[in-house]
């Protein structure tokens, strides 16, 4: 009897301590992180998933969201859609109330339908202005699109530097030419029209024919959209040319791969960007960049800060609405957020960082260190 | 338009350089090598490892990469070649472009995609000649490629082993008979034309720098211009390079940049309609 009353007691126990793990672990926030880990993209990818694992920590550590820990359900995107796919199935299955995206616009493409199926908000930092421009109510974008980026450059330009017969070199990609249509539009609001445009392909490796066909024009700078190898030879050969008229280039200058290829040339250039994390002169910042290395063992981007950003305006969103899917999409779209890098407020495409900086390099002991000259913030009021 | 000119005629040394080794293997099983641009990529990466991984200096570092290319030239004939030396050329054709995707995958496996660039044996510094103004790297891509180009012509015509390599390469069957080990002078024709590969991936790694895809543009390049001078012609695929080369730059810069590549493929589509043989290939005819 007594051994049945002690086996009792003991299936007893075990029930009482499943059902309290059981509601323990109902008492906590699922949220999906998918970004590349593998493949080539994971230069990126790696780093973004870092900030979404520094941020989730911060706030558990802090006794989590409105008291219940945050699980991040971290998967995969490798180099492909259908990686992509995968993964968000996964994710998907851990019946999360919000996901944090890859960064390359392909796979977020391809994620689009089955997003608007499971009705789930899904916040990215990509840049390629197309995101949103398709309608989709689901998805939030906290970087600043093309338009944003190339509008602060030719501004720059224009009103700094008092560029008034810029020539343009854009590669004939659709980033080339969706950022040449921009390049354009604000020159033409400018009354500026350039005195040489000139393409190349991605693949090329000489750029003398398109830089002799500038000097002819005599521009008094050059305003260059490309990507980074292509990037890196149109630097190194209009000041090996001898062309010396500022440069402005596009973000692909801001990567240390291009500083490399380009060694000395990089002196004076002149690169958008969202935000320099490892040479902002903002504590915060710097505070932020020397904790993410600490944790990490590598340096932040750009897009690792305000991917930050953004998975800390998601977990503003759910302390506020809870983990409702719906709620969590309605609480973004009519509140803004104050992050490290600047200030997110969605528009009605759901674009949520109109803020860009134009930094200037400068080579010491042999590296190219930028130096911000200028903020815009273009946010609406 | 001479600074055109002098950029236009040192791209046209690469191209003619890629293509040296190219020719080198087409003459010798008369198939052609898609693969050849990878080589040539694999002899800058090799280098590139010498220098980053081991810390070597840069003539070292060459030494490491011809060796390491004479082993590459064994894999490529032993891999790609050998196994299906009996069968049609199109077999050839195909592991080579096998060949092709191996090299480039694992380019990207071990180096990964990022752009690298390994500094050249004269520096980086420029030469002003009047208005015109170029590196001095290209200046020793001009002296090598016309050096590579005399020595191909000498060793081809002058010694007992360039004669054994063009008899093998006009007929193997006969250089059998004639006591001619057919098979070494291919194994031998590979290594040769990796060898070059180093010598061309070392010179254009300062200038075009070394990613995984970089073969692919070049051999395409090397291509065409080995079409225009006369498939297997030595002479033809150096006047087929520079001319090439001078156009590319002169299109981007007078008409169109946008189309220049458009413009050399619509010159190749020309020249093959009205010199089928291109430039100086009056062999091609018989061998295609």
């Amino acid at each position: 009897m007594k051994k049945i009353v002690g086996n009792f007691g003991l299936a007893l126990l075990s029930a009482c301590a499943i059902l309290f793990f059981s509601t323990a672990a109902f008492a906590r926030i699922d949220v999906g992180v998918i970004g590349s880990m593998t493949s080539g993209l994971a230069l990126l990818g790696q780093r973004q998933i870092n900030s979404a694992i520094l941020a989730a920590e911060e706030w558990n550590a802090k006794g989590g969201i409105n008291g219940e820990k945050t699980k991040l359900a971290i998967e995969d995107s490798g180099k492909s859609t259908t990686q992509a796919m995968t993964a968000l199935d996964r994710v998907l299955a851990e019946n999360v109330c919000a996901i944090l995206g890859p960064i390359y616009s392909f796979q977020l493409f391809a994620m689009f339908p089955e997003i608007n199926k499971e009705g789930v908000p899904l916040l990215s930092t990509s840049g390629t202005r197309k995101l949103t421009q398709m309608g989709n109510r689901w998805y939030f974008r906290l970087y600043p699109h093309d338009g944003i980026t190339k509008r602060a450059y030719t501004l720059f330009a224009v009103e700094e530097l008092g560029c008034t017969r810029p020539a343009l070199m854009c590669v004939t990609t659709e980033y080339g030419k969706s950022g040449y249509k921009i390049i354009m539009d604000v020159l033409k609001s400018k009354g500026i029209k350039p005195v040489a445009v000139t393409w190349h392909e991605k693949s090329d490796k000489d750029m003398t024919g398109q830089l002799e066909r500038i000097r002819r024009a005599h521009p008094s700078c050059i305003i260059s959209q490309a990507h980074p190898p292509d990037t890196a030879q149109i630097i190194r050969q209009q000041y090996e040319l001898g062309i010396n008229i500022p440069h402005i280039a596009s973000s692909a200058a801001s990567m240390p791969t291009v500083h490399k290829l380009v060694g000395k040339y990089m002196e004076g250039v002149y690169v958008e960007a969202a935000a320099i994390p490892n040479y902002d002169p903002d504590p915060k910042i710097q505070a932020w960049t020397k904790k993410y290395v600490k944790k990490f063992r590598t340096r932040p981007d750009s897009f690792a800060l305000l991917y930050y950003d953004t998975a800390n305006f998601l977990f503003n969103a759910i302390k506020a609405v809870g983990p409702d899917r719906k709620k969590i999409r309605d609480w973004l779209e009519k509140n803004s957020y104050k992050g490290l890098a600047g200030r997110y407020k969605f528009d009605k495409e759901h674009n949520g960082a109109f803020f860009a900086i134009i930094v200037q390099y400068h080579m010491k002991n042999g590296k190219a260190i930028p130096t911000v000259v200028k903020k815009y913030d273009f946010t609406p009021e | 338009m001479i600074q055109e000119i002098v950029s236009g005629l040192s791209i046209g040394c690469i191209y003619a350089m890629t293509g040296f080794g190219f020719v080198l293997i087409y003459n010798a099983v008369g198939a052609v090598n898609f693969a050849y641009g990878e080589i040539v990529m694999f002899g800058g990466y090799f280098g590139y490892l010498a220098i980053q991984s081991f810390g070597w200096p840069l003539g070292l570092a060459f030494l490491f990469s011809i060796l390491a290319m004479a082993g590459l030239g064994i894999f490529n004939d032993y891999f790609a070649y050998f196994p299906m030396r009996h069968r049609p050329v199109v077999t050839v054709i195909i592991a080579s472009i096998g060949l092709s995707i191996l090299l480039r995958n694992s380019a990207l496996a071990i180096w990964g995609p990022d752009p690298v660039k390994i500094k050249s044996f004269v520096g980086d510094q420029l030469v002003h000649i009047g208005n015109v103004v170029f590196p001095l790297h290209q200046l020793l891509i001009f002296i090598v490629t016309a050096f590579i180009f005399v020595g191909q012509v000498f060793f081809f015509s002058r010694t007992s082993i360039g004669r054994k390599l063009e008899a093998t390469a006009q007929d193997q069957e006969m250089a059998k008979l004639m006591g001619i080990k057919v098979n070494r002078m291919i194994l031998l024709t590979f290594v040769l034309a990796a060898c070059l590969a180093s010598i061309a991936g070392f010179l254009l790694a300062p200038l075009w720098f070394l990613e995984p895809d970089v073969g692919l543009y070049i051999i395409v390049k090397a291509f065409i211009a080995i079409v225009i001078g006369g498939f297997g012609s030595v002479y033809g695929l150096m006047a087929g390079g520079l001319f090439l080369g001078v156009t590319e730059v002169l299109v981007a810069s007078h008409l169109t940049s946008e189309y220049k590549d458009v413009i050399s493929f619509l010159i190749l589509v020309t020249v093959l309609i009205v010199l089928p043989q291109g430039f100086f290939g009056e062999k091609v005819a018989e061998k295609v």
